[in-house]
């Protein structure tokens, strides 16, 4: 089954507490106690720093097409995918992407 | 020439930098350089004539402005991709060559390998950032695409005679001669001054002149000259 569009003028946000951090040239994501839980490659690293509550996923997808020769259509799978990766991880304030 | 090849031209202000780096990227195999300039001009015609796959322009330095460089390649309308080299955390201009139509940006900090891998990458028609300097550029465009869309919404807020008088302000014309023009009391003109300085939130002509000129804002709502 289709799964249902999420809205694209949400403003993802991570849960407080949680930050980046570079272990052994890998970027994690931690939480408060500092206990890793997740990796991510340097576009998702990117990402999550714009997931801070203020900047709708619109947003994330028109500056990754500024800065990238992929299509919107491409941009918004790709950003929508990784904001998918980050709730199931529990990393984000619910949203339903 | 090899199908794999990626052929470069060279551009920057200092003559030294360009040769050392001629020497640098022409002794890997994949890379060939088809020509250096140290002016901005004789760059383009150099790309113009040699149509290399990439262009790799250094950033701003006395006496060269690479962000124009990089808008002239991109003016020029060839498959030629641009990449600039700047300095490391230098956000102001990797915006700028970004907004110049940049394909990639590798920094001065960056070794000889990781400027062969840019140029191949550029080449293959991705594009190249500093992995550490990603999220910030995101952030940066965001605010700028906000500012613009600002910018956008306060001057449609202007009425057509706000937008007639405007125009007459922007081309250096005095309250006299625009009532002249537009066949208004100077009185109105000063009155319509006014609110558009209110509407765009500036405080004198020339502000307002730069506001839209910084947002190019007769060109997109096709008023003047553009």
């Amino acid at each position: 089954m289709r799964e249902p569009m999420p809205d694209t003028t949400l403003r993802p946000c991570h849960l407080p507490g949680t930050r980046l951090e570079q272990r052994g040239g890998r970027v994690i994501v931690c939480d408060a106690d500092g206990k890793a839980m997740l990796a991510l490659n340097e576009s998702a690293a990117a990402l999550w720093e714009l997931c801070d509550g203020s900047t709708t996923i619109d947003e994330m997808v028109m500056a990754i097409c500024d800065v990238s020769s992929i299509s919107a259509h491409q941009a918004r799978d790709d950003v929508e995918r990784t904001l998918a990766e980050f709730e199931r991880a529990g990393l984000l304030l619910a949203i339903g992407v | 020439m090899a199908a794999n090849t990626t052929t470069v031209v060279l551009g920057g202000g200092m003559p030294a930098v360009l040769e050392v780096l001629d020497f640098a990227l022409s002794r890997r195999p994949g890379v060939a350089i088809l020509g250096w300039d140290t002016s901005v001009q004789g760059t383009v015609d150099k790309v113009a004539a040699r149509s290399p796959d990439v262009a790799l322009v250094c950033a701003d330095l006395p006496d060269w402005d690479g962000i124009k460089g990089c808008t002239d390649i991109k003016r020029l309308g060839t498959p030629t991709r641009v990449i600039v080299v700047g300095s490391e955390g230098d956000q102001g201009t990797l915006i700028s060559a970004v907004k110049a139509g940049a394909d990639g940006y590798v920094t001065v900090a960056d070794s000889v390998d990781d400027l062969v891998g840019a140029l191949h990458q550029v080449h293959r028609g991705e594009s190249r950032i500093p992995p550490l300097m990603l999220g910030s550029l995101l952030r940066g465009l965001i605010e700028l695409r906000r500012e613009d869309d600002a910018a956008l919404e306060r001057f449609a807020s202007l009425g057509n005679r706000e937008r007639e008088v405007l125009v007459e302000l922007v081309a250096g014309l005095d309250h006299h001669t625009i009532a002249t023009k537009l066949h208004l009391s100077p009185h109105t003109v000063r009155t319509h001054t006014q609110n558009i300085l209110t509407k765009l939130g500036v405080h004198s002509r020339l502000e307002a002149a730069r506001f839209v000129f910084e947002h190019d804002l007769f060109s997109r709502f096709g008023i003047g000259d553009g």
